[in-house]
């Protein structure tokens, strides 16, 4: 065992181009250990949260943890920590690939990004130098472009760039953060923020990834993976078709939200867009992240139309690209998709936005003079494409559907608020609370918006309970199976409470969740614990790493709460509970009585205020968040 | 022999295995299995044999990312 290590803080300020170093004593980084608790933290030091996202005052934050470059499976994220434009939240989002990695490897556990720059610049880090450059000749670039450019400028090729596109200059309000021109930062507008400031990329030198505190004992973890794969179907499924081998399975059951969320079945187009479709079409490489094994991206060519460099769809962006737009046309959703990674759009936001514009076009709430005589319905692919670019660009329709479909529909008025599908201003991803109730009482109190990441899922509490699924889940505490998915009662409120904390958890120690998880993935609680101890000499516990989660969530609420939220925000739309109008799940309906109950009890196992949702004084306590008081 | 499958009738071997059938249909193991309203325990599918007339519903956990 070891004392936890300190963190150590890259502080830059672009209004005074000043560059600075803290440390957090490690006793105090324990409670905090990286991602996004170790962001919300740095953050709550430097920010009101009443400041306006797009100011000065909104400090940017990059984090990773501790653990973060011990060369294994599933350890190279890094969180985006912010004040949402999108949602006006507290603002969070994750992302892999190699540039989590090489910031630890600088020896950052944090870079905080403070102020504004006059001009635009990018920031390159090699360890102590930080220079702070002038990106005049990037800006206006895709990232592609923009990649190279840097490599150009700074004649190195041994770096990895963390950057937004014109959709982040330009203010879209869902812009991302793209590293690898294809791992996104993707939810909450974290790339609006950096695009705010003026800052076109973060740029870090590659260095030596950290070697684990018991070499021994990690590598008896490190190398089961191989093992693991060959005996989890679930994980070896995403490495041959990707995230995106559900679709089908979810048209087929009735749970795809097709054309804004008024259906639920695409049966004329799901299975064009599937994993499969693409392994057998325009696959042309799995990619991966810094040691990882399962291989989870995609990469797909298009000649002529999609370039390999942008990577692929997942499901979220097969989704909200194809069965929300209406569009099955497989060539349409990688081009799609490339145009955001290229531009620098959250797919989920940018698709659900036009699939909100589609419906308000067939329902005559957008006319051909608001879209500039562009036939924007369901199904139109080639539309669809066209907009995405006047988004980016802020031209035309673009103008309006680049604020999310919140703000647009408030502007469009008459019935438009109702066809939002969403909360706190942020779109939903591709699953459906109907199928999924704890996903969607989390959707509804997740701190920065609706999430399909934030919590476990339904339907693995159906699997058998010798499965490794249940066996893992029950290590968390939850114990009891499931016929259905559907079903809501208490046990079902304490399993999303309890697998958003162990959620939380990951996003703090910066796991990937395919390969870290409480259910299907390859490794459970019990080896979280193994491999603090084994990689940083971190003697833990489930008991204090759920501490951890819990403790964020709470962070997060409680900058909410100073910034004006309540549990009024927490509300799904009405569509949500409406029967299910078509396919093999028609008629089912979501009670809205019980789930408004569910939501209910979720604030009395939190340990929040019945009236306004927001962590209690005792709760906060309970975490060691008296400063928050 | 017939059984009723997630809903619809099904014709299949006779003495066919819970494993079989998932073979057959082309599906892992990462299912849940329920005949005539029980739950199989994973360690069972390859030993349970499927008998005329068992309603029989597979229930594949859809997660996407």
């Amino acid at each position: 065992m070891r004392s936890f290590p300190d963190a150590s803080i890259l502080v830059i300020d672009l209004t005074k181009k000043e560059v600075s170093k803290k440390t957090l004593a490690g006793e105090i980084y324990r409670l905090y250990p990286g991602g996004s608790s170790l962001g919300v933290y740095l953050l709550m030091q430097e920010m009101n949260p009443k400041a306006e996202a797009l100011s000065p005052d909104n400090p940017l934050i990059f984090s990773v943890s501790a653990l973060t470059g011990l060369p294994m499976s599933g350890l190279s994220r890094v969180v985006v920590t912010t004040k949402s434009p999108l949602t006006g939240t507290i603002g969070d989002s994750q992302a892999g690939g190699f540039f989590p990695v090489h910031m630890k490897g600088n020896g950052y556990d944090s870079i905080i990004i403070k102020g504004k720059s006059q001009n635009p610049v990018y920031v390159f880090v090699d360890e102590d130098k930080v220079e702070i450059r002038d990106a005049a000749g990037i800006w206006g670039m895709v990232t592609g472009d923009a990649e190279d450019a840097i490599r150009e400028d700074l004649n190195q090729d041994d770096i990895e760039i963390a950057q937004i596109g014109p959709g982040g200059e330009n203010l879209v309000k869902f812009a991302c953060i793209l590293n690898m021109c294809n791992r996104a930062n993707g939810r909450n507008g974290t790339g609006t923020v950096m695009g705010y400031k003026n800052l076109k990329a973060l740029v870090v030198k590659k260095k030596k990834p950290q070697q684990a505190f018991n070499r021994e004992q990690f590598k008896k973890l490190s190398t089961s993976v191989k093992q693991r794969l060959a005996q989890n179907e679930s994980v070896a499924g995403l490495g041959q078709y990707g995230t995106n081998g559900d679709l089908e399975g979810f048209s087929e059951e009735g749970f795809l939200p097709t054309n804004n969320w008024t259906t639920n079945t695409f049966p004329e187009g799901a299975k064009n867009i599937t994993g499969e479709t693409m392994y057998d079409t325009v696959l042309k490489d799995r990619d991966t992240c810094f040691s990882c094994a399962v291989r989870c991206k995609r990469v797909v060519e298009i000649p002529g139309r999609v370039d390999p460099r942008y990577g692929g769809p997942e499901y979220e962006t097969a989704a909200t690209f194809g069965s929300y737009c209406g569009v099955g046309d497989l060539a349409d959703v990688c081009e799609a998709n490339q145009l955001c990674n290229m531009y620098g759009l959250d797919t989920i936001s940018c698709g659900a936005t036009i699939a909100f514009a589609m419906e308000c076009y067939e329902k005559g709430l957008l006319t051909n003079e608001d879209t500039g005589g562009i036939e924007l319905t369901f199904g139109n692919g080639k539309a669809m494409i066209e907009v995405i670019k006047l988004i980016a660009t802020r031209k035309g329709i673009g103008k309006l559907l680049a604020q999310g479909s919140k703000r647009a529909a408030e502007e469009i008025g008459g019935a438009a608020p109702e066809y939002f599908m969403g909360v706190k201003g942020q779109e939903f991803p591709a699953h459906m609370p109907q199928y999924k109730p704890a996903v969607g009482m989390v959707y509804a109190v997740n701190p920065f918006g609706a999430d399909h990441q934030s919590s476990e899922h339904d339907p693995f509490l159906v699997m058998p309970e010798d499965s490794q699924e249940r066996i893992n889940i029950a290590k968390i505490g939850m114990i009891k199976g499931y016929a259905d998915p559907f079903v809501i009662d208490d046990d079902k409120v304490r399993f999303a409470f309890d697998s958003q904390c162990f959620f939380s958890t990951l996003d703090t120690l910066c796991l990937c969740q395919f390969v870290w998880g409480p259910s299907w993935e390859l490794f459970g609680p019990s080896e979280m614990v193994e491999l603090c101890s084994s990689g940083i000499g971190w003697e833990t516990s489930i008991f204090e790493l759920m501490r951890v989660g819990e403790r964020r969530i709470n962070m997060m609420r409680q900058f909410n709460a100073l910034a004006g939220f309540t549990k009024a925000d927490d509300k799904l739309p009405k569509r949500i509970f409406e029967p299910m109008p078509d396919g093999a799940s028609k008629g089912i309906q979501l009670d809205e009585i019980k789930f408004k109950a569910a939501i209910e009890l979720y604030y009395k196992f939190a340990g929040w205020d019945e009236e306004s949702g927001n962590p209690t004084e005792d709760t906060l306590r309970k975490l060691s968040l008296d400063w928050m008081i | 022999m017939e059984v009723i499958l997630n809903r619809a009738v099904k014709t299949i071997d006779q003495d066919m295995s819970v494993t079989q059938l998932l073979e057959e249909l082309n599906m892992k193991k990462n299912v849940a299995v329920f005949i005539d309203n029980v739950q199989i325990l994973q360690k069972e599918y390859d030993t349970t044999l499927l008998v005329e007339q068992n309603n029989i519903r597979i229930f594949r956990p859809l997660s996407g990312g």
